[in-house]
């Protein structure tokens, strides 16, 4: 269903239109009734029909908003099942590549060697040590877009560095907010560290939690935005990568806001620190 | 050119100014805190006190109450601007249906017209407007029950 009336603004404006244009029918035949100066049947009649008809657009407006909301569940739950399939293939590697590693263990010890064992046991914790640390994440939707992030990145030759100090148990975003955010953090940071050429390109993704909010940080090895630039990252359309871009950090503040969070640039530190509030549960 | 009297403003105005914010916001599900809606109302009270002076043709003032409304929602209650532009017609919009249902309905039974209703006395042009805005109380008191009875029980 791509291009739908359901997606991006055109529900909208469709909406707007349709209700301004019934507000117009209604100030208009306001304004007969008083040139008239009289309240005949007629009048009446016609008052409380273009008066109903108001309601009725507003009965089909509100039933157009409640489709849109079953549509947005959907892909909502199509999106979150595709997270679910790709977070099994990544389990169903990672069971694998545990199979491998145990036979090499035992191979290891079956000849005796017992520190070469330890070596390699050694190794293998490091390098499983950011999934494990994935799998303290208690939403699904991060912990699978830091998953497919990171084997993104390494494809790209960059190393996606993770530290999580929270299980983020409070952290209630809306699936498209999540991905909205930290896509588009992500992407820009993997394409500052592969301006830089270093030899090892590296993107760091923190997490820190705090009494009533959650920091997480996106530090890059690429050069720190310059002063002048950095103070206009996050205006629509601004961009110094070229047309139609500029687009993804305004979302980004736009997504936040819609949940009271907030976004800033460090260029002392290069990092974006992503502030969200913790969603408490209610006791009423 | 309409001066409004001060008794019109307290007991009209003020009230249904009230519940175009108030409206306007359940609508969009929000939780309705007293004092930003009342500064609002105050301020948008104002500007149509004003409008009314001006001399503009009947209808006029209400396209400037839809402006008027619309920058209270949006920097007063905080709604976004797609809210906000929402809020503002729909609340405008259901006052003036209510308007063309009720009130033309009392007009016919009395009958009066517009202009005619304008120049009753202070309290009669006051009085004349209530049916319309009790009706419009208990729409917008029950909305609101209503979405913080769902808000309680999808909890």
């Amino acid at each position: 269903m791509s291009g739908s009336v359901f997606e991006s603004g055109q529900m909208h404006r469709l909406a707007v239109i349709f209700l301004s244009v019934n507000l117009l029918m209604l100030i208009g035949t306001r304004a007969l009734n008083y040139y008239n100066n009289q309240t005949n049947l007629m009048d009446l009649l016609l008052s409380s029909a273009i008066g109903i008809n108001f309601f009725m657009a507003l009965v089909f407006y509100s039933w157009l908003l409640r489709f849109q909301g079953f549509y947005t569940e959907s892909q909502t739950q199509i999106n979150s099942l595709r997270y679910m399939e790709e977070a099994l293939d990544t389990m169903r590697g990672e069971r694998h590549e545990f199979i491998n590693h145990l036979r090499a263990m035992q191979g290891l010890i079956a000849e005796g060697k017992g520190q070469e064992a330890t070596g390699y046991l050694k190794n293998v914790e490091s390098s499983t040590l950011a999934n494990g640390q994935l799998l303290n994440v208690n939403n699904p939707y991060l912990r699978s877009l830091l998953k497919n992030k990171k084997q993104a990145l390494l494809g790209q030759g960059i190393e996606l560095t993770i530290s999580i100090k929270s299980n983020l148990d409070f952290f209630d975003l809306q699936p498209v907010a999540i991905t909205t955010i930290f896509t588009n953090l992500l992407d820009n940071a993997a394409e500052a560290a592969k301006l830089a050429n270093n030899e090892v390109n590296e993107v760091r993704f923190e997490v820190h939690e705090f009494e009533n909010y959650y920091c997480f940080l996106v530090i890059d090895s690429g050069p720190p935005i310059p002063q002048e630039t950095a103070s206009r990252i996050f205006e629509s359309g601004f961009s110094t990568k070229g047309d139609d871009r500029g687009y993804g950090l305004p979302l980004v503040r736009q997504a936040l806001a819609e949940c009271r969070g907030k976004v800033a640039y460090d260029p002392d530190t290069k990092t974006f620190n992503v502030i969200i509030p913790k969603q408490m549960p209610r006791i009423d | 050119m309409d001066k409004v009297p001060i008794v019109t403003l307290i007991f009209y105005s003020i009230p249904e100014s009230f519940l175009i914010l108030s409206f306007g916001l359940t609508i969009q599900k929000k939780k309705l805190s007293f004092s930003p809606i009342l500064l609002a109302t105050l301020i948008s009270v104002a500007a149509s006190y004003c409008a009314r002076l001006l001399p503009l043709p009947y209808g006029i003032h209400t396209f400037l109450g839809v402006l008027t409304v619309f920058l209270m929602f949006l920097f007063i209650l905080r709604l976004d601007p797609k809210q906000s532009l929402v809020s503002s017609i729909v609340s405008i919009g259901v006052l003036v249906a209510l308007e063309s249902v009720i009130l033309s309905y009392i007009q016919f039974q009395l009958g009066l017209g517009l202009q005619d209703v304008m120049a009753l006395s202070p309290w009669q042009k006051t009085i004349i407007g209530w049916p319309h805005l009790a009706v419009w109380a208990g729409l917008t008191t029950y909305l609101y029950h209503k979405h913080k009875f769902n808000q309680a029980i999808s909890q």
